[in-house]
């Protein structure tokens, strides 16, 4: 359960795989979405929720992980974030941190609730609509990680 | 007869919830079955009044204070849950919270535990900053006492020898008073679980220490730090166990109480329930005892309760969501 510093230095660093550093995205606003929807685009395929705070590091590393580790082995799937805390803090975080990819902001908490979340970090994996993987709250983080690397590796290896 | 048990209806449903209990415990009654239905509750659709991280409730007479942790803000509300204004927005300067995580209300003065600032925070009752002070540690709950008297509980770090759970401060942020040492084991993760302590105050300055698992003994604190009493609750009240893997061999804690509150002679414990999918939650049902330890009354709620607060026969609660509820007590 250690918070593991260097790995918001380590996704930085490999940044480029989601955009050129340097490179501003597109406005913040139009990332954060208000629902799932929105977020994964009316046909999904396989999405990854990451459920996180921008209030500590432990709570939002998981965000990044889980993209670093969906584009170092290529993984066809979309990564979703969400957020319950308020839209200016979250349009702080997504600016500081350049995050381009959607967010949920969450405010009444349905999909902490749907997903039964009652502490971040905390990811789930969808495939269409079934629910193929979520953190087991037993694990330390890096084997929660490491869990869902080989689900991941399971489904949608090619 | 038809009129007199009409009439004895009438008088109960406006008498005091405590008044009540007393009548029952007097009689010699066996343990009260009461039960709590739901105010509606006035629709709050601003963002604002959302409740992300509700760690604390405080109820004036007129208006009910939330401190929301997420949020790094003070919420208050009407009496019949009407959002009203916010105190506070998160940060590090004057007025600023962050991760405010207990309040408390006395003489039109809001006192806010400011955790990761470590500190205690003073607004009036319009949100306007009165003042505060810094603390050599971070604050988890605080109460306003009777004679002025600032209780501040904080979770030990288990980085110190004799780190102690209670600390009394003077409005000006002057110690007067710290005890209760904390338990302390090799294991810090069950010492942070076996020394989480919920405090209430009680009648003339007093306060009551609660221990949120382990010890079933409720000590009572004069506002002086005198250790005036200590009892047992009764042993109806739920104790559940929970065998958690800590470090080393796994470690069995009794869940005592997942929140309290005292109004007007009783303590209010909720005692923790199995959820599915996790070890313990919040409960729906709350014991009410007397200053001997008795249980007197339980008392069910529509629903799960995080938090509450008791004032008369009014229960305001945040449920497991963060919503707030208002619930009246029947019997």
């Amino acid at each position: 359960m250690s918070a593991r510093p260097f790995v918001l230095a380590l996704f930085l660093a490999a940044a480029p795989a989601g955009g050129e550093v340097g490179t501003l995205p597109g406005p913040v606003e139009t990332r954060i979405c208000a629902s799932l929807e929105e977020a994964a685009g009316p046909a999904p395929g396989a999405v990854l929720i990451v459920f996180f705070s921008t209030e500590c590091r432990i709570c939002y590393d998981d965000l990044f992980e889980s993209r670093y580790l969906v584009d170092r082995r290529g993984f066809d799937l979309a990564v979703v974030g969400v957020y319950s805390g308020l839209r200016d803090e979250l349009r702080s975080f997504l600016e500081k941190y350049r995050w381009d990819l959607p967010v949920v902001l969450d405010r009444r908490k349905a999909l902490f609730r749907r997903f039964d979340v009652d502490a971040v970090p905390f990811k789930a994996l969808l495939v269409g609509k079934e629910e193929v993987y979520r953190d087991d709250a037993r694990l330390g983080l890096a084997a929660r990680r490491e869990e869902l690397e080989r689900c991941l590796t399971r489904l949608l290896s090619r | 007869m038809r009129d007199e048990t009409g009439r004895a209806a009438t008088l109960l449903a406006a008498m005091p919830l405590a008044a009540i209990m007393a009548l029952w415990s007097a009689g010699g009654q066996d343990v009260g079955r009461w039960t709590a239905v739901e105010v509606a509750a006035a629709a709050n659709d601003a963002d604002e009044a959302l409740l992300g991280r509700p760690l604390g409730l405080a109820f004036d007479g007129k208006l009910l204070y939330v401190c929301d942790a997420q949020d790094c803000a003070v919420k208050v509300f009407a009496a019949d849950g009407r959002f009203l204004r916010t105190a506070g927005r998160k940060g590090a300067g004057p007025g600023d919270l962050n991760f405010p995580s207990g309040i408390s209300v006395r003489g039109g003065s809001i006192y806010v535990a400011d955790k990761s600032n470590s500190r205690i925070q003073v607004y009036d009752a319009e949100g306007r900053v009165l003042g505060g002070f810094v603390l050599p540690f971070r604050p988890d709950r605080v109460l306003a006492l009777n004679d002025g008297t600032l209780l501040v509980t904080g979770n030990p770090t288990g980085r110190a020898a004799s780190e102690k759970l209670l600390h009394l401060y003077d409005t000006a942020g002057r110690l007067r008073w710290e005890g209760l040492e904390a338990s302390v084991s090799s294991d810090r993760i069950y010492d942070a679980f076996r020394n989480m302590i919920i405090v209430c105050a009680g009648a003339g300055g007093d306060f009551y220490v609660i221990h949120r698992s382990g010890r079933r003994d409720v000590l009572r604190f004069a506002a002086s730090g005198g250790l005036e009493d200590e009892f047992e609750v009764d042993g109806r009240h739920a104790f559940l166990p929970l065998d958690l893997p800590f470090a080393g061999p796994v470690k069995r804690l009794l869940g005592f109480c997942w929140a309290a509150d005292w109004d007007s002679g009783f303590l209010y414990i909720a005692a923790p329930e199995p959820v599915d999918g996790r070890d313990l939650g919040p409960g729906r049902r709350l014991s009410v005892i007397e200053g001997t330890g008795r249980l007197a009354a339980t008392l069910d709620l529509p629903c799960p309760v995080h938090r509450f607060t008791v004032e008369g026969r009014r229960v305001y609660a945040v449920d497991e969501d963060g919503g707030l509820r208002i619930f009246e007590v029947v019997r």
